[in-house]
């Protein structure tokens, strides 16, 4: 690979991760959404989102 | 770049130049060769770490194989290099069929005014074939393709050729540097598209062993404006892309994995990953979806 096919390669990278990042979290704030309103207990969305009670409240505010 | 990291024959600018090196022949370099028919990968098998690639290898249209290296400087060491890129052609290539050829060539850069071309060994004889680019005007090919552009007159293949590698032409790294640069902004004002790829893509490809990473960076940034960047942020977009979308289904899958262990209702499983009922009775028998 060129030098400058290199730049290019690990900015796709970064670029990729970043959005990987970014969609996991927005994923990961969907279904904790969908879960608060189905009613799941809330130490078992926390457990199985990562989210904290906080954030969970947060979510359930602004919905 | 971390020193540490491996990168392939991926690069778009060989994917390119695979398609668009075809037909095309190497008299603008003063050598006698049968067009090229492919652009060949050159990440060829390794026996050590610290091996290079070449820096092409190319399929005739005679049906024989060509190592093209570039050298701005002559040393009789480097014939030993050679003997290792012929060893790992031959073991990818070499095919018991009686009709194998090789050619290996080397095309010295404004650098170099002679070398030799064989190295003998009473085991081996190795035969190189040379070009000394010292003998192309570059000042001149260059403002004879720059007046054919400027006047609408479509430029020949052997224009194109003498194009890529012009910047190899001049002496000295900082010369080479300073004529890339020109050919680049000359190459974006060739009309035609697929000769304005070829032309970025090629001129690229020949000079990147003579620019350092400090000057990559500024020729990327100019690279950024031309089709090529386009191309590059297409892949960059398009890998970003399929990257999140496949990380989204495994997440889901987690979660509804998650979601199945604990005994929750399947219905919100359901409205909560996407997934269809089909689809999470197949999870819970281990298996993918």
């Amino acid at each position: 690979m060129t030098k400058i096919g290199q730049l290019y390669e690990k900015e796709k990278i970064e670029y990729a991760n970043q959005k990987v990042r970014e969609n996991s979290i927005k994923e990961r704030t969907e279904m904790a959404m969908k879960m608060l309103t189905c009613d799941i207990d809330i130490i078992d969305i926390m457990k199985m989102t990562g989210l904290t009670e906080t954030e969970l409240l947060g979510l359930q505010n602004k919905a | 770049m971390s020193e540490g990291i491996t990168y392939h024959n991926k690069d778009i600018l060989f994917k390119i130049l695979s398609q668009t090196y075809k037909e095309k022949s190497f008299s603008a370099y003063g050598l006698d060769l049968p067009p090229i028919r492919e652009l060949l990968p050159t990440n060829l098998p390794k026996i050590s770490a610290n091996e290079k690639d070449v820096d092409n290898l190319f399929l005739l249209e005679d049906g024989t194989y060509a190592i093209v290296d570039y050298e701005a400087e002559y040393k009789r060491l480097n014939k030993v290099k050679y003997l290792n890129y012929v060893a790992r052609v031959l073991e990818k290539y070499y095919k018991e069929d009686g009709n194998f050829n090789l050619r290996l060539i080397v095309i010295y850069t404004g650098d170099v005014k002679s070398a030799e071309a064989t190295f003998e060994t009473s085991c081996v004889t190795l035969r190189t074939e040379q070009a000394f680019l010292v003998h192309i005007d570059g000042e001149a090919a260059f403002e004879a393709i720059r007046r054919k552009i400027d006047s609408g007159i479509p430029l020949e293949d052997d224009d194109l050729m003498k194009l890529v590698i012009l910047p190899l032409t001049v002496s000295g790294s900082e010369g080479k540097q300073a004529m890339l640069e020109r050919v680049v902004v000359l190459a974006e004002q060739i009309a035609d598209e697929g000769q304005r790829i070829f032309a970025l893509s090629g001129v690229i490809v020949a000079s990147d062993k003579f620019i350092d990473r400090e000057y990559s960076e500024q020729i990327r940034r100019r690279i950024n404006m031309t089709k090529i960047g386009q191309l590059y942020e297409k892949e960059k977009i398009e890998y970003a892309n399929q990257k999140v979308k496949e990380t989204a289904i495994k997440e889901r899958t987690e979660m509804a994995m998650k979601m199945l262990a604990r005994g929750i209702d399947i219905i919100d499983i359901m409205g909560v990953t996407g997934f269809t009922e089909a689809e999470l009775l197949r999870l819970q028998n281990g298996e993918l979806i």
